[in-house]
């Protein structure tokens, strides 16, 4: 098998690059209603309460708030869905993409079990980063190992 | 080599890009391994919501960390006497009292009731660690309990490091309010307990709830009131500090004494929250609205000539 690189398709790099930058205005948002909890608009009765959810135990992941990590997640998404990195020969740059995506969908997972079975209250502005990470997981998933030449056979 | 041979061609790159015109070769097991990673994240996410809805149901869960007031308090506090009401009026000498503001000119505040009618609205932003708050529950509950009636209420503490440290009252959180002539939208925007963040965060206020707040004080102290925007109360009515020392057992017995000094802080507030209630619904009902206690505060508020 040649280490060589397929180009992504176009609506990829163009949905890839949308959805980074959402989920980056996502998180930045929430990071500062972490400092300023009075700004966060949404629902506050009922299941659906965003100032639970985002002052629980479970916000924090080894004493980060999770906004931060959301912040981080997203600046580094941001450059690697960009089109140069997407063009990039270096494999690496790749499979930095890929992890990310595998790691931020395995995190979001958690955070959907600690909202639905521990805090037992949805944010809606979690669940906006959660359904971001999904669609950058899916568009990922389905377009880098096809690029790296994955499984491929004569 | 000779040295008319061709030089030699460099090797391609160890990493390069594909040229997209030359022949695919065939993916045997990359797309279903994407597939099934795909799919056992839906299939993750499918269980978790499942699991939360076969476990029960979503509304509100009652915190694990408070305890519904006794019956006896609850009775005492929302059943004070007429007699008791009407005998303090508006006078409480040893505990100061500062009347509520009245507002003049601004269309009638309305909240939308459970059946569909629109109904004057009270409005409460407070937060369960202000000792302030803690305070104004009292009086708001006692008039409140004159045009309808609370669910099981809950007992609170204000913060114990903070002013009047552990002031008892008791929470908005979980409670709902049902009336014919008022609807009561309680916001707790924080709980008593602390994080890293400050005091755990509960409730944001809506946008339109939002602006009746901002208008009057756009620095959203604890506690702040609405009552159909003809009353506003910006400050607790009185000091927490008249309750330093006492239980909160204590304070619900001692409201059916009319010379106590915390009880006639407590009803002669209530009798101001009441007459901005009275206000705002029509005076209604006349057996609320006409007792001597509503209509000294009224008259000392300038609600009626």
């Amino acid at each position: 098998m040649d280490d060589i690189v397929t180009p992504a398709p176009r609506w990829v790099v163009v949905t890839t690059g949308l959805l980074a930058l959402i989920g980056l205005g996502i998180s930045v948002y929430l990071t500062i209603t972490h400092f300023q909890p009075h700004l966060l608009a949404c629902s506050t009765h009922g299941f659906v309460n965003c100032g639970v959810v985002t002052t629980s135990a479970q916000s924090r992941f080894l004493g980060i708030p999770v906004a931060f990590l959301g912040v981080a997640q997203y600046l580094a998404m941001t450059a690697l869905c960009s089109p140069w990195a997407w063009r990039a020969s270096n494999r690496l740059v790749h499979l930095a993409r890929l992890a990310l995506a595998v790691v931020g969908m395995c995190f979001v997972l958690w955070l959907i079990t600690a909202e639905f079975l521990i805090i037992k209250n949805l944010c809606e502005w979690c669940t906006g980063v959660h359904i971001v990470t999904f669609a950058m997981f899916i568009c990922v998933v389905l377009t880098v190992p096809t690029m790296l030449g994955w499984g491929e056979v004569d | 080599m000779p040295e008319d041979a061709p030089p030699a061609i460099d090797a391609p790159p160890a990493t390069a890009v594909r040229d997209p015109g030359a022949p695919r070769r065939q993916h045997k097991h990359v797309a279903l391994w994407t597939w099934l990673a795909l799919g056992v994240v839906v299939a993750f996410v499918g269980t978790v919501v499942l699991v939360k809805v076969v476990g029960g149901t979503t509304s509100p869960v009652v915190p694990t960390n408070l305890s519904a007031a006794s019956p006896t308090v609850l009775q005492q506090v929302t059943h004070i006497p007429v007699s008791v009401y009407d005998k303090v009026g508006i006078s409480s000498p040893v505990v100061p009292v500062v009347p509520p503001r009245v507002i003049r000119n601004l269309s009638a505040l309305t909240f939308e009731a459970p059946d569909g009618n629109h109904l004057p609205g009270v409005l409460y932003w407070g937060a369960e660690f202000s000792p302030f708050a803690a305070a104004q529950r009292w009086p708001l509950i006692a008039a409140l309990s004159r045009f309808g009636r609370f669910s099981t209420l809950y007992d609170m503490n204000s913060s114990p490091t903070d002013f009047a440290p552990g002031t008892p009252t008791f929470t908005f959180r979980t409670t709902t309010f049902k009336s014919d002539w008022v609807v009561f939208r309680p916001y707790e925007a924080q709980s008593d307990v602390q994080t890293p963040s400050g005091y755990q965060h509960l409730a944001t206020l809506s946008g339109p709830d939002r602006a009746l707040v901002v208008a009057f004080d756009p620095t959203f102290a604890y506690p702040f009131v609405n009552i159909g925007n003809r009353v506003i109360v910006t400050q607790a009515n009185f000091s927490p500090e008249a309750f330093v020392g006492l239980t909160r057992d204590q304070i619900a017995a001692d409201l059916s004494d009319a010379t106590n000094p915390v009880t006639q802080a407590i009803v002669s507030s209530a009798n101001y929250l009441t007459a901005g209630i009275c206000a705002s619904d029509g005076e209604s009902p006349g057996r609320v609205c006409d007792t001597a206690g509503v209509s000294a505060a009224s008259r000392a508020l300038h609600l009626i000539s």
